[in-house]
């Protein structure tokens, strides 16, 4: 309790709340443009945070990492681009809501919701401290297996009526997440003898391939604005009404942010897809989820924040990333001189603390910038769109270049973003291929040590149980509710 | 016609040989930036390395230049170093980091690899040590109870062809069935797994080791066996110097067979163990540097390891092992670029026999 | 009748079963560790795409409906013929072969400069200031971020003849 107490006074040392500040506008710039993430961020801040003391590094990184989760809503919501790996979901109904004017009010929600969950997180993470280890100890190889399996089975919500199609564009990213050097032996598959496919192509690339570069030209075939309607409409004090009025979405949303996030390896890349997942299942009446239901902004946003401080949990409690950006965020605490792991509870745990705090001013101070921007910036949703394509492809060609610096990059982008276009055209989901993606890597790698080491009798084990009950349980739900509610019509379900 | 071609090309040379007058007068990089091309991503291990001498070059080479980490992460490391290989120019101005993860490649003769460590200049090398544990439930307190020890063990690794190939040699030396399970993402997941009890063996790198696993020795919770030891100027493997209470891996084999290490098996896994650990990570120039350029940055190297505050840095965050520069570090490498065929060759086979992997 | 099928719909479908075939055949050569995956997942990809296409091809032959499908990222409405909105994607896919090709020749520096210039002057038609006052706010941007993550951006063959001043080098 002294150590809590102790580092909230640290925080407000004007030196460490500088940093903090800072941090936050680093994360917010970075979390802004499309395609950089986490990872960008800490590349920058690494090289200064060289000989500083811990606390204010600390208060640097973490002000950082705290806000991208928020700030990539921007251009989640505005032109229907993952952000970072973590506002994914945010697109299906972010998007939808710009399109119809509603930019600023899918924000408002948004953004309040952001803070919500991450103050979740951050409260969650102080409590879960002294008990935390045990329970990250009870996930083993196989529990992860059947949590990633949890992850690609919202593959079918996210299908609407043509569930072959979203399995198919499933296994598409599956395929693509395959591509590369296998987790465990030097075999480089479908390489085609090219250098920079050993590697497999980055999680940027993809992301903004199926999904920056189709909006990008479609928008400029259509040859107007983001916005269908000439004005704007519901202001950002609705969205916050809305996020207001959906509590017990946010709360449960922010749960599932801060389990999954909690798990090392499975990184915050599926949460927000399970939160929507999870919404759409419970819910009766979905008839506008995907089309601009102000939940499908809500569920996401939450448990992206909330994931944040899950996600500090394995990292700082075991050095083991609980994300791509918490990997980097490791690489940092050694730089400064600190190896995570038991000793940050008995030996640093004022800096676990300053942590926690950090974690929940970041997020205020986040959140209430970026309302605060989202008047001016969703002007541009109104603006002919003209005027911002060269930027939007010179972001994504810088962007996804940064990725692994060759030329391969440039590429990966063209072919990736031809895809996209023609899966958008024709009806393949490409939510669901970005998941199969992201998944990809872990499921394998979980599947294959659990069947190494236990045979077939992993199956058998508690927790694996469980969680197959759950994946069930959900698939059934959401399929439930699905057939109560739509009674076909000849045409348009033709089989 | 002929005289002015004649005439511009005498121009072009003299305007071209002008450019390499400042190299010639004495090494100074003042103003400029030095690249140091890491082939890892950032908060990797070797990014922390890098990141962490790169202030000290800056305040030792010659005109105190900035020293920027360039990550050019990709293909296991072989794609930053077939770059630095073919397109970086020697002007002193772009020097790489090497890891054990860049060397195994180039010992196994992976058909990727294009770069050639004996062609680089080297400017200094940090070993790194290694320290082996045990679930306590066997009831094995030292090497000398792996005598005849007949319970199935398992790792968690990486991948036969990462650094585990080390440890896993070491276990099948000492006559341990021990199962590899492939997939892990690293020595960190690799302690959670022995945590959980996934696994019951286990290395870590002992600044993981003195910060993780000695609060699990104390509980009860792990038994420490042995380290892989450190390469003493000679070329003998002896007790690493940050643990000295532990054997290292000669010893404990001794320990089980009575008698010191010898034969193909352990002419390989000295091969390996020096590229792995004993010279972990290393610092090098392209072919054509100068000498002047290349003894600039040993001595630069030198004058850091004399530093206090650089010596306090290692202890809290390199593990503390003396770091070797110039021509001691380019002995100890040698070790690894002469490694005999028949070494190569047998852990090739042995590779392809004990995990069904080929190397291509 | 063959056009009715052989739309880009159909076409596309079948790609992709040839693609899942393609990676059987692959996976079968790789060893036991890493084939195991990508085999069983290209098999049971194989059989749905297999599935998929004949749907497909049942769609396009009674010329029935492809909508409806509920989610907004899934169906694109077009207030203009298919056909169109192809010629203009093969209008913009041009410009970006150009980029790209123009990168590879002048570097990306100069090339993502230019490109902003020649964009807004001639697609969004501003004036001439306006376009140069874009491109050079471009140049701007990724020199600053060229320095914060000590990236060197592509260079092209002009750059191996002469060297520009420090960000278009």
């Amino acid at each position: 309790m002294d150590a809590a107490l102790k580092s909230l006074g640290v925080i407000f040392d004007p030196s460490h709340f500088l940093m903090l500040i800072l941090g936050v506008l680093v994360g917010l710039s970075i979390g802004i443009l499309p395609g950089l993430g986490g990872i960008v961020g800490m590349s920058i801040l690494l090289p200064i945070i060289y000989g500083m003391d811990p606390h204010t590094a600390f208060a640097l990184l973490i002000g950082m990492v705290a806000v991208i989760p928020t700030s990539d809503t921007f251009p989640s919501v505005m032109m229907g681009i993952p952000g970072s790996s973590a506002s994914q979901a945010t697109i299906m109904d972010g998007y939808p809501l710009a399109k119809k004017g509603e930019a600023a009010r899918a924000l408002g929600a948004a953004f309040t919701v952001s803070l919500m969950g991450g103050l979740f997180g951050a409260a969650v993470l102080s409590v879960i401290v002294p008990i935390a280890r045990p329970i990250v100890l009870a996930f083993g190889s196989p529990e992860l297996f059947m949590l990633a399996l949890l992850g690609l089975s919202m593959v079918g919500v996210l299908s609407g009526k043509r569930p072959i199609k979203g399995v198919l564009a499933a296994g598409i990213g599956l395929m693509i997440g395959a591509l590369g050097d296998a987790p465990a032996v030097p075999e480089y598959r479908y390489t085609f003898g090219i250098d920079y496919l050993m590697d497999g192509i980055p999680l940027v690339i993809v992301g903004l391939g199926l999904f920056a570069f189709p909006e990008i030209v479609d928008l400029l075939i259509k040859g107007k604005a983001i916005s269908e309607v000439a004005t704007l409409g519901k202001g950002w004090l609705d969205g916050v009404k809305d996020a207001l009025r959906h509590k017990f979405i946010i709360l449960r949303c922010s749960m599932i942010g801060v389990i999954v996030g909690f798990l090392p390896g499975l990184g915050g890349s599926v949460v927000d897809w399970i939160a929507y997942g999870h919404v759409i299942q419970t819910t009766r009446d979905r008839e506008n989820f995907g089309k601009g239901d102000i939940r499908g902004v809500i569920a996401p946003e939450s448990a992206n924040n909330a994931k944040e401080g899950g996600g500090l949990i394995p990292t700082l409690l075991f050095g083991i990333p609980g994300s791509g950006s918490m990997a980097v965020f490791l690489g940092g605490l050694l730089i400064l001189g600190i190896q995570p792991g038991p000793a940050m509870v008995t030996e640093n745990v004022d800096l676990l603390y300053t942590a926690i705090w950090s974690l929940a001013l970041a997020n205020v101070f986040g959140a209430g910038l970026c309302i605060f921007l989202s008047k001016p910036i969703t002007r541009l949703t109104v603006i002919p769109f003209t005027y911002l394509a060269p930027f939007m492809i010179l972001i994504i060609t810088l962007a996804s270049y940064q990725a692994s610096r060759g030329w391969g990059d440039l590429i990966a982008l063209l072919v990736m973003g031809i895809l996209g276009w023609v899966m958008k055209q024709y009806g393949w989901p490409r939510p669901a291929a970005l998941i199969g993606y992201v998944l990809s890597d872990n499921i394998e790698t979980y599947l294959f040590i659990s069947v190494q080491r236990y045979g077939l009798t992993w199956i058998t084990r508690r927790g694996v149980i469980i969680l197959a009950l759950i994946i069930i349980a959900s698939l059934v739900m959401g399929a439930f509710w699905q057939h109560k509610k739509a009674p076909r019509t000849g045409e348009d379900y033709a089989e | 016609m002929q005289k002015k071609w004649i005439l511009l090309g005498i121009a072009f040379f003299l305007i071209s040989s002008l450019g390499l007058v400042p190299l010639a007068q004495g090494v100074d990089f003042s103003g400029e930036t030095i690249k140091w091309i890491i082939p890892f991503g950032v908060g990797g291990g070797s990014d922390v390395w890098a990141r962490l001498y790169a202030p000290f070059f800056q305040k030792y080479l010659p005109g105190k230049p900035t020293v920027a980490v360039q990550n050019m992460p990709g293909g296991g490391s072989i794609t930053g170093g077939n770059y630095f290989h073919t397109r970086v120019k020697a002007d002193g101005l772009t020097a790489f980091g090497s890891s054990g993860s860049t060397s195994f490649p180039y010992l196994l003769g992976v058909s990727q690899v294009k770069y050639d460590f004996a062609k680089y200049h080297i400017v200094f090398a940090s070993p790194t040590g290694g320290v082996a544990y045990i679930k306590p439930e066997f009831g094995v307190k030292s090497p000398k109870d792996l005598k005849g020890f007949k319970e199935k063990l398992a790792y968690a690794s990486q991948g036969a062809t990462s650094l585990d190939l080390i440890p896993l040699l070491s276990f099948e030396m000492l006559g341990l069935d021990v199962k590899a399970v492939f997939g892990y993402k690293g020595r960190g997941p690799g302690r959670v797994a022995f945590e959980q009890g996934e696994t019951n063996i286990d290395y870590q790198t002992t600044t993981a080791f003195t910060k993780n696993v000695r609060p699990l020795i104390d509980q009860g919770l792990a038994v420490p066996l042995m380290t892989w030891g450190i390469l003493d100027d000679k070329g003998n493997v002896v007790r690493d110097p940050v643990e000295p209470e532990f054997p290292c891996f000669p010893e404990a084999y001794e320990m089980v067979y009575g008698k010191k290490p010898s034969g193909s098996a352990w002419k390989a896994w000295k091969a390996f163990f020096v590229a792995g650990f004993g010279v972990q990570k290393a610092m090098w120039l392209p072919e054509k540097t100068s000498p002047e350029i290349v003894e600039a940055y040993r001595s630069a190297a030198a004058e850091i390891v004399a530093d206090p505050e650089f010596q306090k840095m290692v202890k809290k965050s390199l593990g503390g092992y003396p770091q070797l520069v110039g021509q001691e570090a380019r002995q100890a490498f040698n070790e690894v670029l002469s490694v005999p065929l028949e070494s190569k060759q047998w852990v090739l086979k042995w590779l392809k026999e004990r995990f069904d992997v080929t190397v291509k | 009748m063959p056009s009715k099928v052989l739309t880009i719909r159909v076409i596309f479908a079948a790609l992709v079963v040839l693609a899942f075939g393609y990676g059987i055949y692959e996976a079968v050569s790789y060893m036991y560790l890493a084939k195991i995956f990508p085999l069983y997942v290209c098999l049971a990809m194989f059989i749905l795409s297999c599935i998929n296409l004949v749907m497909e091809v049942r769609i396009s032959w009674r010329q029935l409906d492809h909508s409806g499908v509920g989610f907004v990222d899934l169906e694109s409405k077009w207030d203009m013929a298919m056909v169109e909105v192809l010629k203009r994607f093969c209008y913009f896919m041009g410009i970006v072969l150009v980029l790209y090709a123009s990168i590879s020749l002048i570097g990306y520096s100069l090339s993502i400069t230019l490109f902003v210039i020649v964009f807004y002057r001639f697609i969004t038609n501003t004036n001439w200031w306006v376009a140069i006052g874009a491109g050079l706010a471009g140049l701007g941007f990724i020199s600053l971020i060229s320095k914060l993550l000590v990236i060197d951006w592509p260079s092209g063959v002009l750059q191996n003849w002469i060297s520009l001043p420090w960000p278009l080098g």
